[in-house]
């Protein structure tokens, strides 16, 4: 599968535009991890890149490492340790350049009370609903997104459910659940 | 009168047999379809298993003309108001069926988002199991739902 | 037969003219927009799924979709699943597909462990995503054909779709949600008498295929309510992250099976229909031709189904034969270890994708060293396309929503996860 991904040996001028850049391989695909601060520029470098034109957003998501255990992992996808509070969320992006048939997959993180990322709607509307998701189910604001609004779950559903702190039964029923070895309904 | 005066023409029988009887064979269903077992649904709808047969004929998508609500695939927190909405809706008698194991009792999602049984929300005549149940597994579940109907009171 | 002449008054378009009917056409009587409400439960919303129209006229000027009417918390479910146990959750995504869902994840998790499948396997793998494929394309089909008043084709092609579930109940034990996967292999083989079958059928379809196309492609209401209907055009439809037999429409040949080939299908001859209008027509067609494509790969398939084992000698993933288990120490604990532990693959990240019926189904899944993935998420190629349907279906008439949205093939258990 290496063919199918752009690894570093392709991707010299982009380490050279952007300096503080962690990149490591896994699986024989690559993981580019850049500071969030840099969103806006890497998002302009991809989308109009002269090679490959990373014309295609495949997939958002977002991964929490919440978990007390997983602090103690500190190296996966080259996660740093100390940075850890600040960095709760990762953002996973997949991006498909549909002339080079080679894809990329970039990392950033954010975290704190209240996290928030820029948007990249404005480059690829794919990102339409997958970050809508991403609200509904980490919580994470995405600033420039014109419609952010809960996508799966219910308006009045309070918390996110796919943040690890939330139980996995965590229900919040909106009607008021009957009996059913009590009440059969009819008269 | 005695029972040898009554001609061979005329059978007799109780109220409440009777209108069970009629009833038991008009049955015009609503389906709830959400999920997978939908698509098991349709096959059980058109020509090769033929719900025809039972008086239970096509789905007509309005509750309010209709006697059988089948809720066919799972039910989510978020569809239950729904679901009970269209079940006030529907005139008496009313009956429902719950098919495949999610509408039965939240199948193996035990989680935040689904409802654990759609009889958490509206009373349940006859549950047909299976993820998904087979197509005559449905066609048993409406004629046990026929078998029920005719053995229970009728009031006017 | 004589020719009527019509009074030059009476004709249509000096008709439209007069200027009541323009006040009534086209202005409307008030210039409040109508707020139009369809969902969740509504016959031609197959799928669940809320559609809030502001119409002006007939004319639809803003329109707000809200899936989640079938979310089931499936990826919370596989973040408390070990990799086997979490197998049963695939099936349910496309549960039309539930193979190509099943072989997706499967083939991710076997890259995280960096386990080689068998040939027979990877063959058997391409012949059931290839004849999953076809179910689903005839459902599809035969949902947008009913929702529009076609009855007959509905008919038609649920009764060729039943003849070929059966067939996977004869593999398998199942006519829907198979859980025929297994990471390494697949549940059990299939004989030669399932494969000589299953070309008896796939030979007895392509007839009906011809009647479908008989019953519809020249139908005339069937043309007005397709051709020019819910255009997009290619850059646009790259651009909202469109793939699958929506983006094909519009004339692009991505297709994930040619561009990043996995099992076999780099073996097989085939080709990639595209469209050119990106309509709701060239939808439908590119369906069709699909289904014969798929027609092809399967014949061929079955041509050249090796001999040989369908589990891989790699006991890492998945359970050992029952003979082993019961008759030597080794295999019963490997049993009892993944059962109890679950596979324990080396830590990282990974995104794999398989070509579903709707476009490109990928799995990205972070491990973390223990027998349960840390994260499990799907991209689901139906709901970008929601993403993207308002904007399709913005400015069309309300009764286009239908075979629009028809013609996305938007499945719940897919889209809501």
């Amino acid at each position: 599968m290496e063919k199918y991904w752009l690894l570093q040996d392709e991707l010299k001028d982009f380490f050279d535009l952007f300096k503080d850049v962690k990149y490591s391989e896994e699986f024989g695909q690559s993981n580019i991890r850049i500071h969030s601060k840099d969103l806006e520029k890497v998002f302009d470098f991809l989308k109009n890149h002269d090679e490959f034109p990373m014309d295609m957003l495949v997939d958002v998501t977002t991964v929490d490492y919440l978990s007390s255990d997983y602090a103690e992992k500190p190296n996966l996808t080259g996660r740093e340790e100390d940075l850890y509070s600040e960095t709760r969320f990762d953002i996973i992006y997949h991006f498909y350049s549909m002339r080079t048939n080679k894809r990329v997959r970039l990392i950033t993180s954010c975290g704190g009370e209240n996290p928030e990322v820029l948007s990249c709607y404005k480059w690829w509307q794919a990102a339409h609903y997958l970050e809508r998701e991403i609200w509904d189910m980490f919580g994470i604001k995405f600033t420039g997104h014109p419609d952010l609004r809960r996508v799966l779950m219910y308006p009045e559903f309070e918390g996110f459910p796919l943040r690890k702190d939330y139980p996995v039964l965590g229900e919040q029923p909106r009607l008021e659940l009957r009996n059913p070895e009590q009440d059969n309904g009819r008269n | 009168m005695s029972k040898n005066d009554i001609p061979e023409n005329i059978v007799t029988t109780k109220l409440d047999q009777f209108i069970g009887w009629a009833r038991s064979y008009s049955l015009w269903q609503y389906v709830f379809g959400t999920a997978c077992c939908a698509m098991e649904f349709m096959s059980v709808s058109s020509s090769h298993y033929d719900t025809d047969r039972f008086g239970a004929a096509m789905p007509r998508y309005s509750p309010r003309q209709s006697d059988m609500l089948m809720v066919v695939g799972t039910i989510n927190h978020k569809n239950a108001p729904v679901l009970r909405r269209i079940w006030e809706q529907m005139a008496d008698p009313k009956y429902v069926v719950a098919v495949g194991a999610c509408a039965v009792s939240g199948g193996f999602y035990r989680n935040y988002a689904t409802l654990q049984g759609c009889d958490l929300v509206i009373p349940v005549d006859v549950y047909i199991p299976g993820c998904p149940p087979r197509p005559e597994m449905i066609l048993d579940g409406i004629m046990a739902l026929q078998e029920k109907i005719r053995k229970s009171k009728h009031y006017l | 037969m004589a020719e009527i002449e019509i009074p030059a008054k009476y004709k249509v378009e000096e008709v439209l003219k007069r200027k009541e009917i323009l006040e009534l056409t086209i202005a409307g009587p008030t210039d409040e927009p109508m707020r139009i409400n369809l969902g969740p439960s509504h016959p031609a919303m197959h799928g669940t799924i809320k559609m809030i129209a502001e119409l002006v006229g007939e004319t639809i000027v803003n329109l707000d979709i809200e899936p989640g009417f079938l979310h089931r918390g499936m990826e919370k479910m596989c973040e408390v699943h070990n990799y086997n146990s979490a197998l049963p959750y695939t099936d349910r995504l496309n549960y039309v597909t539930a193979f190509i869902n099943n072989f997706g994840y499967a083939a991710t998790i076997e890259k995280l462990f960096g386990i080689e499948i068998t040939e027979r396997t990877s063959w058997l793998r391409t012949l059931f995503s290839e004849l999953s494929r076809i179910t689903d394309h005839y459902t599809c089909q035969a949902a947008i054909c009913s929702e529009i008043g076609a009855m007959t084709p509905f008919l038609y092609l649920m009764q060729a779709r039943d003849y070929i579930w059966e067939h996977f109940n004869w593999a398998t034990g199942a006519r829907q949600t198979y859980s025929y996967s297994r990471i390494g292999g697949l549940a059990k083989d299939v004989s030669r008498e399932w494969l000589d079958k299953a070309k008896e059928i796939l030979l007895d379809n392509i007839p009906l295929l011809h009647d479908v196309h008989g019953l519809i492609d020249k139908n005339r209401i069937f043309l007005d309510r397709t051709q020019g209907v819910g255009e997009i055009s290619k850059e646009d439809a790259i651009n909202a992250g469109i793939t699958g037999p929506f983006l094909r429409s519009t004339g692009c040949d991505y297709d994930v099976r040619k561009a990043m080939p996995y099992f076999k299908y780099d073996e097989v001859e085939w080709e990639v229909p595209v469209g050119k209008y990106g309509d709701n027509y060239d939808r439908w067609y590119i369906r069709m031709r699909e289904i014969e494509e798929s027609f092809k790969i399967c014949l061929q398939c079955i041509e050249k189904i090796p001999e040989g084992p369908v589990n891989s000698d790699d006991y890492m993933a998945h359970l050992p034969e029952k003979a082993e288990v019961y008759g030597s120490i080794e295999g019963l604990i490997n049993h009892f270890k993944i059962v109890i532990d679950g596979p324990k693959p080396p830590k990282g990240n990974i995104y794999h994708c398989v070509e579903g019926a709707n476009g490109e189904l990928g799995y990205y899944v972070v491990s973390d060293g223990t027998g349960t993935a840390y994260r499990l998420h799907v991209r689901a190629p139906s709901f970008l396309i929601m993403g993207a349907l308002d904007k399709i279906i913005i400015g069309h008439q309300l009764a286009d929503i239908i075979p629009i949205f028809g013609s996305v093939n938007m499945v719940g258990g897919e889209c809501d996860r």
